[in-house]
């Protein structure tokens, strides 16, 4: 079940997929993501996503 | 008498040249190297201003002022970087030029119907019949993530386009849009999160709008 806090880690994510956050940050999100499986969705989902942008750009160049 | 030297002016010896051959002809004057360029070009023109600009008719637009800039511009091409890469940058300049101009990117809210991402496709479809088969991509996700990145807010889908499609950091897209650097990076973050909202839940707009504002631009 989504919580608050799910909601505060999914704000983290994009800055935790590029190794933008506090090594403090870094581990309690590492640790939620290990125990929440919909918060580990979203993570794969973004990450997904972002790959396949890069895919997009074949269509610009 | 030149002979075979006038077969470079028919259209398929143009269709054979390279960028950097055509653009010494439109240098000299050349109308036809210059028309060759354009269409070559034109789909991806479209395609960047189309994710810059959001909508079809400012794509349009913009498509035109490119290729109006690069008419006039042709002698500035200095060959440092290719043929390609320079007109994208100027695609690129010329869309947020036109946005800052209307002084939209901070506010517009991008209203877009269906047509929208049918004029995009139809673009693709052009431009498709021109490329080889394994160039094409026909995944159903990368035509989902199309439509949905058009549908992005302004401020969430220039930032994103320049950083995810284009490949700028975030300091030159902070340059660009004159802009913090800490709102651009926010702005990308959260473009991406949104994206992916989106593409997976089926949400057909940008959602939390005011919790974005209250979290990101207070
Ligand atoms: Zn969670």
């Amino acid at each position: 079940m989504r919580t608050t806090y799910c909601s505060l880690v999914d704000q983290y994510l994009p800055k935790y997929l590029e190794d933008d956050v506090s090594s403090v940050r870094k581990e309690q999100i590492k640790e939620h993501l290990s125990s929440c499986p919909d918060c580990r969705g979203d993570y794969k989902r973004l990450k997904f996503v972002l790959s396949h942008l890069s895919q997009v750009e074949e269509y610009c160049s | 008498m030149k002979g075979p030297a006038r077969d470079v002016k028919s259209p398929i010896r143009y269709s054979r040249l390279n960028d950097e051959a055509l653009l010494t002809l439109a240098r000299e004057g050349d109308e036809g190297a210059y028309e060759t360029l354009v269409r070559r070009y034109q789909h991806e023109v479209y395609t960047s201003a189309f994710f810059m600009m959001g909508n079809p008719a400012d794509a349009h637009d913009a498509s035109q002022e490119v290729f109006i800039k690069l008419y006039f511009s042709l002698g500035k091409f200095a060959g440092r970087s290719s043929f390609s890469t320079w007109l994208y940058r100027l695609t690129i300049n010329t869309c947020i030029d036109e946005l800052r101009s209307r002084k939209r990117y901070r506010n517009r809210n991008v209203d877009l119907e269906g047509e929208s991402y049918q004029a995009l496709e139809a673009q693709i479809v052009g431009k498709k019949g021109d490329l080889p088969e394994e160039e094409c991509l026909n995944s159903e996700i990368k035509e989902i993530l199309i439509r949905e990145v058009v549908r992005l807010h302004d401020r969430h889908r220039i930032p994103f386009v320049l950083r995810d499609v284009y490949g700028y950091s975030y300091q030159e897209i902070a340059e660009i849009l004159r802009l913090p650097l800490g709102t651009v990076k926010s702005n990308i973050f959260r473009a991406r999160r949104l994206l992916r909202d989106m593409v997976f839940k089926g949400r057909g707009e940008e959602r939390n709008r005011d919790e974005d504002n209250i979290l990101f631009f207070s």
